[in-house]
This record gives structure tokens, C-alpha cells and sequence, in this order.
């Protein structure tokens, strides 16, 4: 980490809304992010996380709202304690990874031999040890990733913000990288990193904070988030109006689902939390309905993403 | 200024890195020394005239022999040698003495110049006079004193070779020399704002940078490299004065390096140059960032490059001594190319201030926009006024 004392939060947001035409944005975002913590930002596609993580970093600036970092109002030397990972992932391809990671470190303020010994180090920890003098464009996509996130974390930033880290890697660059984070926070430092991957936040969060169409609608602990996830089931049936007949009567609400287990439709069923799972099956047997597919929705955070997200749609 | 200074270095190292940058770089002296070979190999040079052949006829050894190193002389002077032959020759010079003591001259064959046949017939006259008084009993003493009675005609000197001529040609090439370097860093800031945008690498810079560290980051890796082919062009522009090709295109190499040898005028041609790239410059570096891909970058920058082209077009007018430019020094986006144009005096100091306050107006205004171009992220803005004044306009 820098020198600098890490203060209580290094990010606090509120209220932060950034418009752009078409209704897209963030409207209404709040939360923070506590020192040493890992905090996932989960929402949909064009939830507003890139929107929101464009701001922290000063490369959109919000219409209203406001962003503190490590106690402070944001600024330039503020920012200059982040590392940041963007979305739109790209490195010059004629340069060279141990060159563009020390560039960035000497951005930072890394004096020259520092940053490339640091940059060196972090070479060899990904395994690209041998390989310091080659080009971007001689790499696999996927190293050339891992290079871009060693620039981010290459200054030993205070908090770590990563736009999607993992998209694009396989299982095992996956792991690697997760296992620089976790080197990386046990040095103390902060991430918040956004996702799309439900079951990548559960592993890895301590917290999470769930946006849906522009609004912050939960922050808290995974193992909170998870206890909103609803009692419910995931259904495909061959008869969807029989279906919907028959959840009706036990007093609960079906939605189409996005996605479709073959040529049917697969709902998710929500149930009063009176009636166990057993009962709509027994009901759908006693109507002779095909079942395709039949999956409890579980009590963890895809599910109460679900629940969170809907709850927003309904106000 | 440090992340300037190393967003400055890897521009040049991105440049520098390639192959093709150093073909490009030398390859501008070796055209420029192949041209001069070429046209020097091309171009007709005067055959040096055949020798004159004369034959002179004459019953006084005396006379023919100052007819001979009269011919002679006047060879020298007209560049063409002379060969004295036995008739028949081209030119026969007959020399014959009368009683009465007159000289005559008859020639056939092809005909003298007027010049030759004037200085023929003075040495001729001389020498009969010599003789006669010679004969009529002169002392030395007399004839000495007699020759040295000179009849010297005093002609105005002749009008001096044009210098206004020299200084246009100078003035006109050094301004080439920034429109030829100006395009060429021009298209290579373009490049190097586009390659940033299309391979996604400037929202990790900016994430690291301040906008405007990243534009003028740029201008100076990018200028520092057009410094550097401009010296070697002026290097080979040297090279080329200092050696024997010097002399060929009118000597355009040395008309050049003169038009720097006055320090103050290399110091205005310099604060002409840096000032010009700033404004061209911060100009493209706003359109590559709002440009997404590189055609829609050519696209953007056209109008840019076909304001330079009028430049050449008014450059080369005035050269032709169109005139009447003066008043587009006013004109920001050509004060540096008239200024460099003018001829000393015709632009004023108070004018070419305001044309310089101009100039850097316009680049503050282009780095402005560059940087909000620069933080751009492609999505439509929401139109917020015209979305309140909807709102105001529904609740009345």
C-alpha cells in the first residue's frame, strides 16, 4: 500500500445520478466500501455499474450525487490510490508487458527501477516470468489480460476497482487472478469489483451491493443478501396455462423466466412461504401436467439477486 | 508534468520502435540527394563552343602578328579558343597597308562578332600608329607617353541581382518546410490518438492521467519526432548546399539555410513552428478522440487538412506574386504560414501579436475540447435543458 494512512472508507457514495439519453445511467446510487473489504457490484446489463465505476474513477463525471474517497471529496490525488480495471479492456500490441506495466506504475508515481522490478515480480507471480520482453500482440488474449490487471495493481493501489475481471478467462487464469487479489487484500487494500457472476461474487465477496435500473437496492453482507432470495421454484411445463392455473390456486405468482429449456417456457414460481415445493408437484401431477424441469430457487444470491432486482421493478 | 514527460516518451517509443519510421526518415534525403543526381544527369548543359578557326593574311609580319593576339584575346574573352591556320580556314582575315599608309581589313568567310572585329581593329589602329611614328623618328620616351593616353568609359554599375527575388524564394521554402513537417506530424498525432481509442488503451491512461497531461503528452512525443525529421532534412538540406549539387534547383538548399541564418528570424520561425503544432495539433488530437475508428478519424480530419491545402494553395499565390495576403494573418489557422511568407515590415508587431494571441486562444479552445472529447464515452449526453424547458412547458 501507499504510505498514505488508509482512512476508515476508502469510497463512499451518495446519491449519485449520471444521466445519458435514452434513459440510461444511474439515478440513485449509495454505498461504501470498507477498508480490507471485498465488495461485489452486481446488476444486469445496463444496471449502471460501468457508469458507476466511470465516475469513481473520474472518467465520466455524474450530474449530481457525490463520491468521497478515503475521506475526502474525490480528486485527482485521490484517484491516484486506485488502480482501476476497465471494462473496454485493451493494451498498445507493440508494446511490451514488462514496459506497459512499469509505465503505469511510473504513472502512479512509482520511481523508474521500483517499477520495473515491481513490474518484474508481478511477471514472474502470473508465470510470464519468461516471457518480460515480449510484445502485448505475442500474447494470448488471456495474458494479455492478466497484463492489464498487473497494471492496475502494480502501484499497490489503496482500493482496487475491476469493471468485469474475469470475463474473458478461462478457469485457470481465473483462479491465478483470484489468487493475486487475494495477495493483494491481505496486504490491507480494498476492492470493489463488478460482475455478472453470481456464484464468482458469493466466493469472493464479504459484501455485496446489488444495483437494478440505476438504483443501489441492497448493500450488505452475502449471507444477507442471500436471505432475500425468494421461496419459490423454477418450472418448465409443456402446458404454460394449466401451469399458471395451477399456481394461482395455491396462491402464488409465476413469471416467465428469460431463457427457455428447449421449445418451453421456464417460470419462475413464487410461493407463499406456507406452501412447500411438494405441494405445487403434487398439484401439477394432479392435473397430469408434464414436468421438464423442476428446480427449487436456492436461498443464495442469483436467487435473491432475482427477488432484490424484481423488488425494484415493483416500486 | 512528469506523466507529460513519460506519456511524451512513449509516444516516441512508439514510433521509434517501428521499422518504417526510419525508412521514412531517411528516405527524404536520399529523394531529396536522387533528385539532385537525376536532374543533374537530365538536365541539357551548354556544350562549350568549338575553337575558331581563322586565317590571317597580311604583308607585315608585325600587323599579322597583333592581328593574331588581338583574335586571341578577344577568343578568351568570348570563352572560345582560337586557331590561327594557313588559308583556307573559316575566317580569313586579309591585312593589307596602303601607300597612304591605311590599313585595311577585309574578311570572308563566316562572319566575327562586333566585339571581336572592334578589338582587331583598335590593336591594328595602335600598332600602324606605333610604326608610323616609329619611323617618323619617335624616342621610346614619346611613345610610351603617346599609349599611355587612355579613353576609359564609365558605365552605372549593374543593377543588383534581385535580392527581394532571393528572400521570397527563402521565405516562401522555409514555409513549405512547416506545412511539409506540420502535415506529416499532423497524420501521425492523428494515428496516435485513434490507435489509443480503437485498441481500448486510453481509458486505462486517463484512469492514471489528467486529460490534458494525455494531449500534450502526445504533442510533445509527437513533436519532439517531427524535430527530428526536420533536422535531418535540414541536415540534408546542408549536405547537400556545402557539396557541388548545391548550386542545382537555383540553389534552393542554400536560399534555405539562409533564410535561418538571421538568429532572430530562427527564433520567430521556431515560436512559428511550436505555436502552429499546438493549434493544428490539440485540433486532431479532439477529433481522433471523438472519432471512434479510424476512418470515421479521416473523415473528421478533413476539413483540418483542407484548410492546410488552401494554405498551400494561398502560399503559392503569394510566392507567384499574387499578393494582398497580409490581412489573413488575422486568420488564426493561417497567421503562422503569413508570417512566415511576409517580407520583413509588411506585417507589424502589434498585428503579428494579436495573431499570435490568436493562435494560442485557439489552442486553449482546442485542448478545451479535446479534453471533453478525450472523457467521451460515446453515449448521447442527456439533454437536460431541453428536457427541463419540456417539463416547464407541461406544467403551465
Amino acid at each position: 500500500m501507499s504510505d498514505a494512512t488508509v482512512p476508515a472508507v476508502p469510497l463512499r457514495i451518495t446519491g449519485l445520478a449520471k444521466q445519458y439519453a435514452g434513459g440510461r445511467g444511474v439515478s440513485d446510487v449509495s454505498f461504501a466500501v470498507p477498508p480490507g473489504s471485498v465488495t461485489g457490484f452486481i446488476g444486469a446489463n445496463g444496471a449502471g455499474k460501468s457508469t458507476t465505476l466511470r465516475c469513481i474513477v473520474g472518467l465520466t463525471r455524474q450530474d449530481a450525487g457525490q463520491i468521497e474517497l478515503f475521506g475526502r471529496p474525490a480528486d485527482f490525488m485521490g484517484r491516484q490510490r486506485l488502480g482501476f480495471l476497465p471494462e473496454e479492456r485493451g493494451l498498445a500490441p507493440r508494446e511490451r508487458a514488462r514496459d506497459v506495466i512499469a509505465f503505469h506504475a511510473r504513472l502512479k508515481g512509482v520511481p523508474r527501477g521500483k517499477a520495473y522490478q515491481q513490474a518484474d515480480r508481478l511477471l514472474e507471480r502470473i508465470g510470464l516470468g519468461g516471457r518480460l520482453r515480449a510484445r502485448i500482440s505475442e500474447l494470448s488474449k488471456g495474458n494479455a489480460q492478466r497484463v492489464q490487471i498487473l497494471c492496475a495493481i502494480v502501484h499497490k493501489p489503496d482500493l482496487l476497482i475491476l469493471d468485469e475481471p474475469f470475463s474473458g478467462l478461462d478457469p485457470v487464469a481465473q483462479a491465478e487472478v483470484q489468487s493475486l487479489f487475494s495477495e493483494y487484500r491481505s496486504g490491507g487494500g480494498a476492492i470493489l469489483f463488478s460482475t455478472h457472476s453470481m456464484s464468482a461474487a458469493e466466493r469472493l465477496c464479504d459484501q455485496v451491493v446489488v444495483v437494478a435500473e440505476g438504483r443501489s437496492v441492497f448493500q450488505g453482507a452475502v449471507a444477507d443478501a442471500a436471505a432475500h432470495a425468494p421461496h419459490g421454484v423454477y418450472v418448465t411445463c409443456a402446458d404454460d396455462a394449466a401451469l399458471l392455473e395451477v399456481v394461482a390456486k395455491l396462491g402464488g405468482e409465476a413469471q416467465a423466466f428469460p431463457g427457455k429449456m428447449g421449445e418451453f417456457l421456464r417460470w419462475r414460481v413464487l410461493l407463499p412461504k406456507t406452501v412447500p415445493y411438494p405441494a405445487l408437484m403434487r398439484a401439477m401431477a394432479d392435473r397430469q401436467l408434464p414436468i421438464h424441469g423442476f428446480d427449487p430457487i436456492q436461498p443464495d444470491l442469483e436467487g435473491a439477486f432475482w427477488s432484490l432486482a424484481a423488488r425494484k421493478e415493483a416500486a | 508534468m512528469r506523466r507529460v514527460g513519460l506519456i511524451a516518451g512513449r509516444e516516441i517509443a512508439a514510433y521509434a520502435g517501428v521499422p518504417s519510421f526510419w525508412v521514412a526518415l531517411f528516405m527524404g534525403p536520399v529523394l531529396m540527394l536522387l533528385t539532385a543526381l537525376a536532374a543533374q544527369a537530365v538536365l541539357p548543359h551548354p556544350a562549350a563552343p568549338l575553337p575558331r578557326q581563322v586565317a590571317v593574311l597580311a604583308s607585315d609580319p608585325l600587323l599579322a602578328q597583333t592581328a593574331a593576339t588581338a583574335l586571341r584575346a578577344a577568343g578568351k574573352l568570348e570563352g572560345r579558343g582560337l586557331i590561327l591556320q594557313s588559308a583556307p580556314a573559316a575566317t580569313t582575315v586579309r591585312i593589307e597597308t596602303g601607300a597612304s599608309g591605311m590599313v585595311g581589313v577585309d574578311l570572308s568567310g563566316d562572319p566575327l562578332p562586333q566585339a571581336t572585329l572592334a578589338m582587331l581593329s583598335d590593336d591594328l589602329d595602335v600598332a600602324a600608329r606605333r610604326e608610323r611614328l616609329r619611323q617618323a623618328g619617335a624616342t621610346p620616351a614619346i611613345l610610351a607617353a603617346a599609349e599611355s593616353s587612355r579613353v576609359v568609359v564609365r558605365e552605372p554599375p549593374p543593377p543588383a541581382p534581385a535580392p527581394a527575388d532571393v528572400g521570397r524564394t527563402g521565405r516562401f521554402a522555409v514555409m513549405m518546410l512547416l506545412w511539409m513537417t506540420l502535415i506529416g506530424a499532423l497524420g501521425m498525432l492523428l494515428q496516435a490518438i485513434v490507435r489509443e481509442r480503437t485498441n481500448r488503451a486510453l481509458e486505462s491512461l486517463l484512469a492514471s492521467a489528467r486529460a490534458y497531461e494525455v494531449i500534450f503528452g502526445k504533442l510533445a512525443g509527437v513533436g519532439a519526432l517531427s524535430l527530428l525529421v526536420l533536422g535531418v532534412w535540414l541536415g540534408a538540406g546542408a549536405a547537400m548546399a556545402a557539396s557541388p549539387l548545391g548550386s542545382l534547383g537555383g540553389g534552393l538548399p542554400a536560399i534555405l539555410l539562409g533564410a535561418f541564418a538571421d538568429p532572430l528570424a530562427l527564433l520567430r520561425a521556431a515560436a512559428i513552428y511550436v505555436l502552429s503544432f499546438a493549434m493544428y495539433g490539440t485540433a486532431l488530437i479532439g477529433l481522433g478522440a471523438i472519432a471512434r475508428d479510424v476512418p470515421s478519424a479521416q473523415n473528421l480530419s478533413r476539413p483540418v487538412f483542407g484548410v492546410l491545402l488552401l494554405v498551400f494553395f494561398v502560399g503559392l499565390a503569394d510566392f507567384a506574386g499574387a499578393g494582398g495576403f497580409p490581412w489573413l494573418a488575422w486568420v488564426p489557422l493561417f497567421t503562422p504560414f503569413v508570417c512566415l511568407m511576409a517580407p520583413p515590415g509588411e506585417i507589424g508587431a502589434a498585428q503579428m501579436a494579436v495573431g499570435f494571441a490568436g493562435m494560442i486562444l485557439a489552442t486553449a479552445a482546442f485542448a478545451w475540447l479535446a479534453t471533453r472529447a478525450m472523457m467521451s464515452d460515446g453515449a448521447r449526453p442527456r439533454r437536460v435543458w431541453v428536457e427541463r424547458t419540456h417539463d416547464r412547458r407541461a406544467r403551465a
